[in-house]
């Protein structure tokens, strides 16, 4: 009998990581808009859910690819995305945004890996924390000169970390497992 | 033969992106009024050529009202503070707070308005077509290329599967409203996520599939059919936009000492003593 | 060169960690410029055939193959390189394979990525798309094309690839009788062009004066093949003639559009619509301009009209999940609000995956019940559909993992789960095989003698023929 097995070319980022990556850029942009239509993203429920929504999102992706580095291509991605639709100065942070995203990368690789949903979550919350830290600078740059519209720009960014900590984190473990459960992801 | 490229009445969208970048880079070196209001108004002409005269002036209202708000937050929560700490030690350590929390909120007002025009320059030009020929015009390298190109793809149908969602849910006796998000915030997000997500990585299944058989990002760089070109307007809009810019960074190195708003507004209170 | 495209002899394969092969002792053979058709229940090893004929096994999934199979002269298994440029592929959801966004980037795609001088990419785009008739859409956006026009997107781009051989998975599946009726022209056209051509597909009606050989699997052995014979019969033919069609869990090989009466006259209304007029947004087309109608009780209606008249828009209207502009809809002769419309009526839509939510089958069940319904009530009633819909060895399964039949089979019986007074159905057998098609038919028609009102949007000539009793037509309105 034969046995065969994929005949597969090395590239360290296969095909399908990308398209996992591109969708999830595509569909976190499109559950904005959702969160729109649920009445705007400026009242305090909706903005819980929105930001609980992506987090457990990216908790989902990063259960799916499972490679060092994808939170870096997700947020390579993201950020082009948003420079080509916006236009903009986020793209000058984008080093910076590249550096906090490989040190998560770096946390779920020390912490045990992309299967471990422990690792997978504490990534996810330094890499929330560092964008938001990141958003919170560039606020600043812009209101610099009223310390109290810094500090409304700073009340919503910790009011959405809330979100990612309470309801995304919790919620995207638990699809995880979930989703493993029915094969939708693989188990190892 | 038909044409290789793509070419447009309007600016090539690498033009705009170009002057986004620039405009937003210079507004937050300026500070100083003159140069600020300056750049608003050279902005909005710059936007106003677009000729969608009712979008610009929403957006300008919606960027108004938001400002009011935070304002009126500012305000109503300072003066709370002031009460709250009247006749305590505290009272004179808010009263020192008082410049910086209430003096200067034209600055970052104005700041915010040439950010928004060239936002509007682009968005209101905006099309996935447009941005697809952006894209690769940035000659990227498969490991971008592949996930923007589906990113370009999917979003339109992602939009389509959510408003889909909305109706299934609906007809389950359920709404993704707002008291419902307030009461079963955990039930509004597996009635979201889960559908989503499974869907999600179904197509990313049949997509990596469709991939495979076309050898889709089986290239380093492939050959782009379609490549946008650089116009004369193109040219035209970049020289300009970087006079006006040089101009007004030279205006505002030439305004004595960059006030910082705090600092500003006690130099100005210390002199009325 | 050989005459043959195809060769296989005793195939046998099994997946990683499956018990039973998902092939077995299959063989074969197949001439350049011939049609093969290749059908079987769900889960016959059709699917798994193809995936070995595009090479997708064993690239892209792992198992144990034995015997011998030759492709276009390459003797499998290859890397998929070699093959990718012979065997092009037409999947049953053409919006799941494509990654450009206008026709002439699709077709332009499989040749940009091989790194071709563009020169030669144009000439070969061009020549594909004036085989298929696409010339004049080649820069429209592939959101905007019918099911119809994105497959032939999909064909011209294997085509502009130069590949020999096309494989196409439930090609029919969502199609209009219109555009299958066209694709079988297509099919003959391509085969002039020297294409051969392996379909899988559970609708047999369309290929017929098609088909050069045919194949029927049962549980991964080959039950039955017929081949056209110089002067001799069609290969559905002696596929009719066989005692065990039925058994097999095949489609009936002859199907014809029944000729159906006007839903106005049918019977007492359970839903009258009043001079309706609506449109999405100011801006968009009027799809509904003073449209009056009437939905019998006790009945099954098929709603008819051209792709694009609003059918589907018709339906969520019906629901209450939109709101018309002008006009009213009585639901037993009453107004109601659009909240208690939508706790009266059930849907089921088309896309499956975004309509199940829960753990398991029985818990999805047990969601779909109205919460006024007592627990005790609410969990009989999910048994008895567990049952009907056989799906009670399913019950503890995630939902999500259900098969493709499992999964519509599950839809229906959640809508049948709220009691409904209106159930409308949007396509709901588009990709089943014959034996699932007649369970979900076998359901609708006892919901309409008990008394509910069923309507049915959808192409499935079969299904139309079974249970559908009188139709409603939607003619495309042309005012701006």
């Amino acid at each position: 009998m034969l046995k065969v097995a994929p005949l597969r070319k090395g590239f360290y980022w296969d095909t399908e990581s990308l398209i996992v990556v591109g969708l999830f850029t595509a569909l976190g942009k499109a559950a904005s808009l959702l969160v729109a239509l649920l009445g705007g993203g400026m009242n305090p429920v909706t903005l819980l859910l929105k930001n609980g929504i992506a987090t457990a999102l990216l908790v989902v992706m990063l259960a799916r690819v499972r490679k060092f580095g994808t939170l870096m291509l997700y947020t390579l991605v993201a950020q082009v995305v948003s420079f080509l639709m916006t236009g903009g100065i986020m793209v000058g942070t984008l080093p910076l945004y590249l550096l906090g995203a490989l040190a998560a990368d770096a946390l779920i690789a020390l912490c045990g890996g992309y299967r471990k949903v422990w690792a997978v979550l504490l990534g996810v919350a330094v890499y929330d924390a560092f964008g938001r830290v990141l958003g919170l600078a560039m606020s600043f740059l812009m209101a610099r000169e009223n310390v109290g519209m810094v500090g409304v720009g700073a009340a919503i960014v910790a009011f959405g970390y809330l979100g990612c900590l309470l309801v995304g984190l919790p919620c995207g473990a638990k699809f995880v497992r979930e989703l493993r459960h029915a094969g939708i992801i693989r188990e190892l | 033969m038909r044409a290789l490229s793509v070419s447009s009445e309007a600016l090539d969208i690498r033009t705009r992106l170009l002057i986004s970048l620039a405009v937003s880079g210079v507004s937050i070196y300026l500070s100083g009024t003159g140069p600020l209001l300056a750049l608003g108004a050279a902005t909005l002409l710059y936007v106003l050529t677009s000729g969608r005269y009712k979008v610009i002036a929403v957006s300008y209202l919606a960027v108004c009202a938001m400002m009011a708000f935070t304002v009126g937050v500012i305000v109503v929560s300072f003066r709370i503070g002031e009460w709250l700490v009247a006749g305590t030690a505290w009272e004179r350590s808010v009263a020192m707070l008082k410049p910086a929390m209430l003096g200067n909120f034209h600055t970052p007002f104005l700041r915010m308005i040439p950010a928004l025009n060239v936002l509007l320059a682009i968005g209101l030009d905006f099309s996935v077509q447009r941005f697809v020929g952006a894209m690769k015009s940035l000659r990227l390298p498969r490991v971008a290329l592949v996930p923007l190109m589906v990113f370009c793809r999917f979003v339109p149908e992602f939009v389509d599967v959510i408003r889909q969602l909305r109706d299934a849910v609906r007809m389950r006796g359920f709404s993704l409203s707002f008291g419902a998000a307030l009461l079963h915030p955990v039930q509004a997000v597996r009635l979201t996520v889960v559908p989503l997500t499974v869907r999600t990585l179904r197509m990313a299944d049949h997509l990596s599939v469709a991939a495979e058989m076309k050898r889709v990002g089986y290239a380093r760089r492939p050959t782009q059919l379609l490549a946008l070109r650089f116009g004369k307007a193109d040219f035209a809009a970049l020289v300009a936009a970087a006079h006006i810019l040089a101009a007004l960074c030279a205006w505002q190195a030439l305004i004595p000492a960059t006030p910082y708003g705090p600092r500003a507004v006690q130099t100005e209170e210390a002199a009325h003593e | 060169m050989s005459e043959w495209m195809i060769r296989a002899e005793d195939v046998a394969y099994r997946y990683p960690f499956a018990e039973a092969p998902a092939l077995e002792g299959v063989s074969f053979r197949l001439r350049r410029g011939e049609a093969l058709l290749v059908t079987g229940a769900s889960g016959c090893g059709k699917s798994t055939l193809l995936r070995l004929l595009n090479g997708l096994i064993p690239n892209h999934y792992k198992g144990a193959l034995t015997g011998r199979l030759t492709v276009a002269g390459e003797r499998l298994p290859v890397p998929m390189e070699a093959l990718a440029k012979r065997v092009g592929t037409v999947l049953q959801n053409p919006d799941e394979q494509f990654f450009a966004t206008t026709v002439e980037e699709e077709v332009a795609l499989t040749l940009e990525w091989q790194c071709r001088p563009r020169e030669e990419i144009r000439r070969r785009v061009d020549g594909a798309l004036r085989v298929l008739d696409l010339t004049d859409l080649a820069r429209r956006s592939v959101f905007t094309l019918s099911s119809g026009e994105k497959q032939k997107t999909t064909l011209a781009a294997i085509l502009a690839a130069e590949a020999d051989l096309v494989v196409m998975d439930e090609p029919t599946a969502n199609l209009s009788p219109e555009a299958t009726e066209a694709l079988a022209r297509l099919v003959l056209r391509l085969k002039r062009h020297g294409v051969t051509l392996v379909i899988v597909d559970h609708r047999l009606y369309w290929l017929r004066g098609v088909l050069d050989r045919l194949l029927v699997l049962e549980r991964g052995r080959a039950v039955f093949a017929a081949e056209r014979m110089p002067g001799g019969e069609d290969p559905l033919d002696l596929l009719a003639a066989q005692p065990r069609v039925a058994e097999w869990g095949l489609r009936r090989v002859d199907v014809s559009r029944p000729d159906l009466p006007p839903a106005d006259t049918f019977g007492a209304p359970a839903v009258e619509i009043r001079s309706l007029t609506f449109r999405h947004s100011k801006k968009s087309r009027l799809i509904f301009d003073g449209f009056s109608a009437n939905v019998p009780r006790g009945a099954v209606t098929a709603i008819v009209g051209a792709n694009g008249a609003g059918k589907t828009t018709l339906a969520r209207l019906l629901c209450g999940l939109a709101k018309p502009q002008a006009g009213e809809i009585l639901h037993e002769g009453r107004a109601l609000r659009r909240r208690d419309v939508r706790a009266h009526a059930a849907f089921v839509m088309q896309q499956m995956d975004i309509q199940l939510f829960m753990r398991t089958v029985r818990e999805e069940l047990l969601f779909s019940a109205p919460r006024t319904v007592p627990r005790a009530d609410r969990e009989a009633e999910a048994d008895r559909l567990l049952g009907v819909f056989g799906l009670a060895h399913l019950a503890g399964r995630h939902p999500q993992s259900l098969s493709g039949g499992e999964k519509q089979r599950l839809v229906v019986a959640c809508a049948l789960m709220k009691r409904p007074a209106l159930l409308i159905l949007d396509e709901p057998t588009s990709g089943l095989d014959g034996r699932n098609m007649r369970v979900i038919a076998a359901q609708l028609a006892q919901f309409a003698l008990d008394g509910g009102a069923a309507l049915l949007i959808t192409h499935d000539l079969e299904l139309l023929e079974l249970v559908a009793q009188c139709q409603l037509r939607i003619e495309r309105n042309e005012t701006p």
